[in-house]
């Protein structure tokens, strides 16, 4: 398919929302182009195809409150599976009060994995692979780790804790130094969260893109087995830091024992 | 040894210096005369990137290998921190690979 074309192009509605987005928003802020719609329409293709499969998940566990699991891979179990491995892992790293932010998390985990696994259907171009849908989630997280750790410990000790890591009394000294460091690596931390995302999504559809351009047969088959373990691994990678993040927003009370 | 190395590093310096030279005489019509060295910019960025992360990566699996041969009811607790640290090595590769791209639109 052509660059910036899709079958997301032939849903109904797209070329309306095209148009809509030019009007408002003009060119893009990185290189000058024409603002495209093929992120904002995949993003709300994911989002029909995750709620349509909540819903079917969530009616079949209200009709039967079974313990034993489907026998085959139903919407069920496959949420089953992957809210469980992302709650067994937020228990692991922020402790007893994982369950206050699992929703974020879960609902991160969802949406970057199915935006992730869109790529893997030849013809469509992941949502993640623009870096306005990889900044949103990334600004998600850095607003609620920074929201949770100053509602968990006031706005004066969280930034002290900023300025004044160790809790020493000799630690404002350093102060002056601590606290732009540590700015910084706050300031990197949703950089670096939507650009390893954007980064790996669209390395991998531009290597699958050239390999289907050079010998489309049999050759990308195992460009396209990497760019599914790609799309899984960067979920749990984005999913892993951001449940960091916000156990060191949170846990940082309990740790220094002050 | 040491005087072989010399020698490479000095005809390395030389053959960077003509097409210094070269690019400086170039009057191509539409051309930019600063395009041959962005592109190679890009090329090397990506490289030595490239070159950085594989050793680094080599060196988590070596490490995780490691540890599963000496206990191998320990690889589902290995796997996972081994993944994470490649993904989380690869992701400075990417961030050239970032750099790259910029720099190789602008050829």
């Amino acid at each position: 398919m052509p660059h910036g074309v899709s079958w997301l192009t032939f849903f109904p509605g797209y070329h309306q929302l095209e148009a809509f987005l030019r009007g408002h928003f003009g060119k893009s802020f990185i290189g000058h182009q024409e603002v495209s719609a093929q992120p904002v329409a995949g993003a709300i293709l994911v989002f029909i195809i995750v709620i349509v499969l909540a819903i079917i998940a969530r009616t079949a566990m209200k009709k039967s409150t079974d313990v034993l699991p489907d026998e085959k891979l139903t919407p069920r179990n496959f949420f089953e599976i992957i809210l469980e491995a992302t709650l067994g892992l937020m228990k692991d790293i922020i402790g007893p009060e994982a369950p206050r932010y699992f929703t974020l998390i879960a609902a991160l985990a969802v949406f970057i994995l199915f935006s992730n696994l869109l790529g893997a259907i030849p013809g469509f171009t992941p949502p993640t692979t623009n870096l306005n849908t990889t900044v949103a989630c990334a600004l998600v997280v850095f607003m609620t780790y920074h929201w949770v750790g100053v509602r968990k410990q006031g706005f004066f000790k969280y930034f002290g804790h900023m300025a004044n890591p160790v809790g020493v009394w000799w630690g404002w000294i350093l102060a002056p130094l601590m606290f732009p460091i540590e700015i910084i690596s706050n300031l990197a931390r949703p950089l670096s969260l939507s650009v390893r995302l954007m980064g790996n999504m669209m390395g991998d559809h531009a290597v699958l893109a050239i390999f289907l351009g050079l010998v489309p047969l049999f050759v990308p088959i195992p460009f396209e087995l990497l760019g599914l373990l790609v799309a899984v691994i960067q979920t749990l990678v984005f999913c892993l830091l951001s449940v960091v993040y916000i156990s060191l927003a949170v846990a940082e009370s309990d740790e220094h024992g002050h | 040894m040491k005087m072989f190395r010399v020698l490479v590093l000095a005809v390395a310096v030389l053959c960077l210096g003509t097409s210094f030279a070269f690019a400086s005489d170039a009057a191509d019509a539409g051309a930019k005369s600063s395009g041959g060295l962005i592109a190679l910019g890009a090329g090397l960025a990506i490289g030595i990137a490239a070159l950085g992360g594989a050793l680094g990566q080599g060196r988590a699996v070596t490490a995780a290998l490691e540890g599963i041969a000496r206990n191998p009811g320990a690889s589902g607790k290995v796997l996972v921190p081994m993944i994470l640290g490649l993904a989380l090595i690869e992701s400075l590769v990417i961030y050239a690979l970032i750099i790259a791209f910029g720099l190789s639109s602008k050829v």
